[in-house]
């Protein structure tokens, strides 16, 4: 049969087009974000004229003292500390609480709701406040910071966490209930080694996070760095303070590279 | 005493569907029992409530003379392996672990929960592999073998449980010809070596000839045939595979294809 050319051919109708509603909802994202600025007096008159206060304020930070970069470095140190004790924390408290959370592994409602309302709350609690909380209860010092950071990110770790378990393919945990294996022995063999390198890529990125806000913790009087930022601040010692957050802005960068490598050597 | 016996299972789904509409059947041990139907049968309702991954809306299912219950779920699993159609192993973990997870429901949570097993499961698990004939692969990730060596696998961790029931969803459904055979072959060897009653789900009417001892025929989730494979013949396949809308659409698609060629 010869082809006929394309025009020729009565082609089957296509269905109605479905209307396309993404205009509409651009435009009126547009528009609350206008508001929004408008509310807020937000308005580029306001950055030009600010611009030179900018550079002007920055240009005071442009000769870091180092002479007592070894006490900063200790100080660091004592914040990348915190910030490992309040991941470690976080991390069991998800560990634990997480499979409870999960839709598909939670024995039931009940405990489902419990686990997921427990982990919203933790989230929820903002960890100056708690660092606040915790320095009254505990005293000065870096364990109230690593308690604090441990309680906000459990709440993240433990969403995350839950969320993967969830997305893990149902056969896999079918496989361990049909040889007869228990709940702890289903999330030891399947749960958990299934979703091994999302956890991995989320612990480091709130360990990356606890070191960060570890670092502002100081100044609610939970230790590390943030407390020498602050004094330095506060003195208009603005050599020491660019010091302080030339050693902070290299950490967090050495930081950085050190987790990629680790996500890398996991696939 | 029978390996499995169903007394009148119904199983209808919350959404409405009716997958199995009072089944009742006795599956002998050491047969090779093929239940063979098109998809959407209710083939593996059937065979899923058969270890209690279904729970039958009416009826009741016993194993070895064990009513299934909650209670004693766990303890009819640990002697009732299962072969699934995805192979279900954990890519991530190497062949050994994933065969040692067939062990899991002998062991206490506690002890298993590093890893950790017995000298005597691991031999049991390297017997379970020489028996698939992946002995060399044991350290090697599940993932990085092929479809019919992770099949072997998925055998290998239902001997592990030392069966006396293997049930097999579908086992060869996402294999190509030459490794369904080679996992049928494992199968039916298993079966006719080991005294272990084998029931498998096919939709392929020429393996099902080829391997069953016994055939049994569903339909819309009622059983219409059962009997040796001798006795299925085109005129029982026809009403096997007779889906009366399907049908009737197929000969639509013919019609339109047509007015417009």
């Amino acid at each position: 049969m010869a082809v006929k050319p394309l025009a020729a051919q009565s082609l089957p109708p296509l269905p109605p087009r479905p209307r396309n509603l993404m205009p509409i909802w651009a435009t009126a994202l547009i528009g609350v974000v206008w508001l929004a600025g408008v509310q807020l007096d937000i308005s580029p008159k306001t950055l030009i004229y600010g611009w030179d206060d900018i550079v002007e304020y920055f240009s005071r930070y442009g000769h870091p003292d180092f002479s007592q970069a070894p006490s900063y470095v200790k100080l660091m140190l004592e914040t990348i500390a915190m910030g490992f004790w309040g991941t470690i924390f976080a991390f069991v408290v998800a560990f634990f609480i997480a499979p409870f959370a999960a839709r598909n592994l939670s024995p039931n409602a009940w405990t489902y709701n419990l686990a997921r309302e427990a982990l919203n709350f933790m989230r929820a609690m903002p960890d100056v406040l708690l660092a606040l909380v915790f320095v009254a209860s505990f005293g000065l010092g870096p364990l109230p910071g690593a308690l604090a950071l441990g309680v906000h990110t459990a709440g993240f770790l433990g969403k995350f966490f839950a969320e993967s378990l969830e997305r893990v393919d149902k056969g896999r945990y079918e496989a361990l209930d049909a040889v007869g294996a228990g709940f702890s022995q289903k999330m030891m063999y399947a749960g958990w080694p299934s979703i091994l390198r999302e956890m991995s890529g989320y612990t480091l990125y709130i360990l990356d996070r606890n070191i960060r806000t570890g670092a502002v913790l100081g100044l609610v009087g939970a230790g590390g760095i943030g407390i020498a930022l602050y004094d330095t601040l506060r003195m208009f010692e603005y050599d020491q303070s660019a010091a302080l957050l030339i050693i902070l802005i290299v950490t967090i960068m050495l930081l950085d590279r050190l987790s990629s490598f680790v996500r890398g050597k996991l696939h | 005493m029978s390996a499995i016996v169903m007394n009148q299972v119904v199983k209808t789904y919350p959404n409405g569907t009716s997958a199995v509409k009072g089944i009742s059947l006795t599956i002998e041990p050491g047969s090779f029992t093929v239940i063979l139907g098109p998809s959407g049968a209710g083939k593996s309702t059937l065979l899923r409530m058969m270890n209690g991954l279904e729970t039958p809306t009416t009826g009741t299912v016993h194993v070895h003379n064990t009513l299934l219950t909650r209670k004693t779920l766990r303890t009819v699993r640990r002697t009732v392996g299962m072969v699934f159609q995805q192979f279900n192993l954990v890519g991530r973990l190497n062949v050994m672990t994933n065969v040692l997870t067939g062990r899991l429901a002998y062991r206490s949570w506690l002890g298993s929960m590093l890893h950790l097993f017995r000298a005597e499961d691991f031999e049991i698990a390297h017997e379970a592999l020489a028996r698939v004939d992946l002995s060399e692969k044991a350290w090697i990730r599940a993932d990085q073998l092929s479809g019919g060596q992770q099949q072997r696998v998925g055998i290998a961790r239902a001997l592990a449980q030392k069966p006396s029931i293997i049930l097999a969803d579908e086992p060869v459904a996402s294999l190509d010809p030459l490794t369904s055979a080679e996992v049928l072959d494992l199968l039916k060897s298993i079966c006719k070596n080991d005294n272990i009653a084998v029931v498998a789900n096919l939709h392929q009417v020429e393996y099902t000839r080829q391997y069953a001892d016994r055939v049994i025929g569903i339909n819309a989730g009622q059983v219409i045939f059962d009997g040796p494979p001798a006795a299925l013949t085109d005129e029982v396949i026809e009403a096997l595979y007779r889906r009366p809308e399907v049908i009737e659409e197929a000969n639509h698609v013919a019609a339109t294809t047509l007015a417009y060629a």
